[in-house]
């Protein structure tokens, strides 16, 4: 095949659509054929090459078995590679028997820079990754591509969702294009088949990331990912910003862990799905990811994954239960939260709530610790159950506490988990700070009205020691209570904050001077009572007296914001603190008020906590108009879960 | 009229109390918003905390009295007296003050965004920590200015504020905010502006003999034939700042960092410049008498005309300057 050396200068940057082919099972049928291979490959990269320059496209390098094509326009690109699969179908069609390659193409617009003898450049990493989620046949195409060529071209296109790419760090949105229209594309095109039937033995790594990229290529993939999800956490989730945070590779190994055979699986799909409101959708898409697990399942996990999946097996069994005794131990030091730390705990691992303090105290902590660990076997999983939890409950910020306490109790027992995941980018090698600093929390106002509606714990009021099911029950004969929970949930949630998230990826304000931070305040707080709440944070609650007067008179504004600083080392230490002290003084409410404008305001001068671990990000989601969807789903024969409405609640915040 | 006959009027729906005589009188949070006060008198009362938005103050004697904390946003307090009153964290946002006598008054950390000052005489006020931005000092004619002679005005956020041909003599501006403000012709003699932060303001024709500016933000700042006889001016940054035509007779600027600076025609007699950064600085046509450069940073200095003869130049860095002869020193 001949080889086009571009006739661009060395080193230069071009924006470009880049495209990428490659063919199916090349090295495999090599291995089988090396000569036929060879010479259909040549062939097809020889028509490649012509069809591309038919649409001015200019190749820059041969992979081997694909070819690296630029082109100035997305629209020739997209066309040109319909045209390359559709002339390669007709190539194959034509010959009989295995005389025919099947090709993949990516395409993507990029900056490359080019050099005489090679082309670099992270669109051509990213077309190379994109290029994989294509069928055979097919085409992949990124976003920006698409939004391009969507008006001119008609394609028969589906979106693949944000893929998470191997070394590239933001995720890609890519849609497959392919030839066929979707209804005739099923079981006749030769190519479907072609991925399975064209396997080696493959280990069960390889399988479960067919499984994987055949879950995430399909059109329904988010469905896909919280029914897995689901499933595996028993627990409905519709945040897309929280399903993100897991991999759904991840979520496969651990469904597996806990159900190691397929009828088991099938039965606890089934379990869930009906409990959802859509039932016939989720059914098929049950039975989508059922079959693309098979092939998975099929084989037994080498010794390699359960290594890798059981690590606590590793170690002795000696030592977890040392360790699960050391972690009782911490826990228990804590003499004033005991009771809620066993709540929290009960809660996780019996997946109900309980206030009564003699059942409590009639479980072992140790045990309670060890089946809490089952039910969140990473640290993720701990961060996200406990979070879930705490979202639902009154006194959050008490238990936000409670929870970093238990999450930084159960560090240990995730050691090798961190170690782990050194190699990978995670965000949680980072060791938890003392649980007391780790609190962040929304300003109050807002806490108290979107506090969750239908569930809750009440430490002072005896009125609700009734049993409330949070909607975790792994438990079979507590089915009907996850369907309540779920059929209501199942409904997308759309109220999603892209600003917040936005927002809090802010560069932290430097705290030199802090005219801004002043200005930020009084535009929405009274100077002086602004002063009284900040001094009496530092100097404890003021009392209107001549000498309290006195004393304030003699720091300025600034000053207090200085000395607030010093005093309150991250954020959700302050904001604790100011809500605090905010009911100490009178009025309650104008003084929640002022705290709430300083701790908005403040905030963008405390660096970010990365560790922020039960953050209440999604308390959105607990917006009063879904618990009324709660209360009125379709949910006849569920147990009698006691429901509040939002204003019946007390206050989260009533000072203790 | 006592409190309680006052709120049960104003309750009634009774907001005039034009001219009464409320001396006194004590209303420690009281909600009197929008009532017409105008000409009342109000000296020694309690109003801590009172909501007062939009009132009438007009011409209202406010002397002595009590209004820490409280809410003033648009209140009307044109010709009010509100002499040695004590507003320590009232709000005053967009408040009319024109005309009104506020000699020490006691303003420390109040809000008086956008309030409007002209005419209004604040000498010896408090206005430590004050927010000042958006306010209106600007002084119409020479008879009606803004008065701040002997104000303390440490910390004020002073912002885009315009105090043009203002009397700020032996003022406390300590680590005040001027940035952007427009300070044109102001009498700054003897002030205290430690720390301040002058970056883009404009104090040309400025006085500014005997200040002290050390430590001072002055990037990009503009001196322009100001007058800075005597000033402190060591341990300032200020790229590009602009002392063209200025007066910098024996002022300390040592340990300054002033690079791209502009000091053409300045006058720099006896003028302590050493160990600071003068980088690509401008010295056309200066005069610099006897002044210090020892340790100073010249490179790439423009020295075209200037009189240097005199000036000590020890250890001076000269790479690439371009001497009174035109000619490049290396």
């Amino acid at each position: 095949m001949e080889k086009r050396v571009s006739s661009l200068s060395q080193g230069q940057r071009i924006l470009a659509a880049i495209m990428i082919t490659d063919a199916v099972g090349f090295s495999k049928r090599m291995s089988i054929d090396e000569g036929l291979t060879l010479s259909l490959i040549d062939r097809d990269l020889t028509l490649i090459a012509e069809t591309c320059s038919d649409y001015g496209g200019t190749v820059l390098k041969s992979t081997g078995d694909g070819l690296l094509i630029y082109f100035v326009s997305a629209v020739e690109a997209v066309s040109c590679g319909l045209d390359i699969q559709q002339k390669l179908v007709e190539l194959a069609n034509n010959t009989s028997g295995h005389q025919y390659l099947d090709h993949r193409i990516g395409i993507h617009l990029g900056d490359i820079l080019v050099s005489e003898q090679d082309v670099m450049g992270n669109g051509v990493n990213i077309t190379a990754r994109l290029q994989t989620y294509a069928k055979p046949r097919g085409i992949c195409v990124s976003q920006t591509i698409y939004d391009v060529v969507k008006a001119r071209l008609e394609l028969n296109s589906t979106f693949l969702g944000p893929l998470q790419l191997k070394n590239i760090q933001e995720p890609v949105s890519a849609y497959q294009i392919s030839l066929v229209p979707k209804g005739e594309q099923a079981d006749s095109d030769p190519s479907v088949v072609d991925e399975s039937t064209c396997t080696l033995p493959m280990s069960t790594d390889v399988l479960l990331d067919i499984a994987t990229r055949t879950l995430l290529t399909h059109s329904d993939s988010q469905r896909i990912k919280k029914l897995v999800f689901a499933v595996d956490h028993q627990a409905w989730e519709n945040d897309t910003r929280i399903l993100e945070q897991f991999d759904l590779r991840a979520l496969l190994t651990s469904l597996r862990e806990r159900y190691p055979n397929l009828n088991e699986l099938e039965y606890q799909f089934r379990c869930v799905v009906m409990g959802l409101n859509r039932q016939a959708l989720y059914q098929n898409i049950a039975a989508i990811i059922l079959e693309s697990l098979q092939p998975w399942y099929a084989r037994s996990i080498t010794p390699i994954t359960k290594a890798d999946t059981l690590k606590p097996a590793v170690t002795p069994e000696q030592s977890l239960s040392q360790q699960l005794q050391q972690v009782a131990e911490q826990l228990l030091q804590n003499q004033v939260h005991e009771l809620r730390i066993r709540k929290l705990l009960y809660c996780l691992s019996q997946h109900r709530w309980e206030n009564e303090a003699e059942v409590l105290y009639r479980f072992d902590l140790v045990r309670l610790i060890h089946q809490s660990l089952q039910v969140a076997p990473h640290r993720k999983d701990l961060r996200y159950h406990l979070g879930r939890i705490i979202k639902r409950i009154n006194r959050r910020k008490t238990y936000t506490q409670v929870g970093n306490e238990i999450i930084a109790a159960f560090q240990p027992l995730y050691d090798h988990e961190a170690q782990a995941s050194n190699q990978n980018s995670g965000g949680y090698k980072t060791q938890i700070s003392d649980s007391g600093g780790c609190l962040r929390n929304n300003p109050p106002v807002e806490d108290v009205r979107l506090s969750s509606p239908s569930l809750m714990d009440d430490d002072s009021n005896a009125n609700h020691t009734a049993e409330t099911c949070l909607g975790l029950s792994s438990n079979r004969d507590e089915n009907h209570d996850l369907t309540t929970l779920h059929s209501s949930l199942s409904e997308p949630i759309t109220v999603q904050n892209h600003a917040s998230s936005a927002e809090n990826q802010r560069p932290t304000r430097s705290r030199e001077t802090l005219f801004d931070l002043r200005l930020a305040i009084l535009q929405y707080a009274n100077p002086l009572r602004t002063k009284i709440l900040l001094h009496s944070c530092l100097h404890g609650p003021f009392s209107y007296t001549n000498q309290d007067w006195y004393s304030l008179r003699q720091y300025t504004l600034d000053d207090l914001l200085k000395e607030t600083f010093g005093y309150c080392p991250t954020f959700s230490d302050l904001d604790s603190k100011l809500m605090i002290i905010a009911h100490c003084l009178d009025p309650h409410d104008e003084n929640a008020q002022i705290a709430s404008v300083i701790a908005q305001a403040m905030k963008a001068y405390y660096p970010e906590d990365p560790d922020s671990p039960l953050d209440p990000v999604d308390v959105r989601e607990a917006d009063p108009d879904i618990s009324l969807k709660v209360a009125s789903a379709p949910s006849a024969g569920s147990s009698p879960v006691p429901r509040l409405t939002a204003n019946a609640m007390p206050s989260a915040l009533s000072p203790t | 009229m006592n409190a309680s006959e006052l709120l049960q009027a104003y309750a009634r729906g009774n907001m005039n109390f034009k001219g009464a005589n409320l001396v006194g009188i004590q209303l420690i949070g009281a909600d009197l918003i929008g009532a017409n006060l105008v000409e009342a008198d109000l000296e020694n009362a309690n109003l801590m905390l009172a909501y007062l938005t939009r009132v009438r103050f007009r011409q209202a004697n406010l002397s002595h009295s009590q209004l820490g904390g409280a809410n003033l946003n648009q209140a009307d307090l044109s010709a009010a007296v509100l002499r040695d009153a004590n507003l320590h964290g009232a709000s005053l946002q967009g408040a009319d003050l024109r005309s009104a006598d506020m000699t020490l008054v006691d303003l420390l950390d109040a809000n008086l965004l956008g309030a409007d000052l002209r005419n209004a005489d604040l000498s010896g006020a408090n206005l430590t920590g004050a927010c000042l931005r958006g306010a209106n000092l600007r002084q119409e004619n020479r008879k009606y200015s803004t008065n701040l002679r002997g104000a303390k005005l440490c910390l004020a956020d002073l912002r885009g504020t315009n105090l043009s041909g203002a009397d700020l003599a032996n003022v406390d501006l300590s680590g005040a905010n001027l940035s952007e403000a427009l300070l044109r012709n102001v009498n700054l003699e003897g002030a205290n502006l430690r720390g301040a932060l002058l970056k883009n303001a404009n104090l040309s024709e400025v006085n500014l003999n005997g200040a002290d500016l050390e430590r001072a933000d002055l990037t990009q700042c503009r001196f322009a034939r100001g007058s800075l006889a005597h000033a402190n001016l060591a341990y300032c940054t200020g790229k590009r700042v602009d002392f063209t035509d200025a007066s910098l007779r024996r002022a300390q600027i040592y340990n300054g960092d002033f690079p791209e600076g502009r000091f053409t025609r300045a006058d720099l007699a006896r003028a302590n410049v050493s160990a600071t950064n003068l980088y690509r600085a401008l010295f056309i046509d200066a005069y610099l008498g006897r002044s210090n450069l020892t340790d100073a940073n010249l490179e790439e200095a423009v020295m075209t005309r200037a009189e240097i003869s005199s000036a000590i130049f020890t250890n001076t860095k000269l790479k690439g300057a371009t001497m009174p002869d035109d000619s490049i020193y290396d």
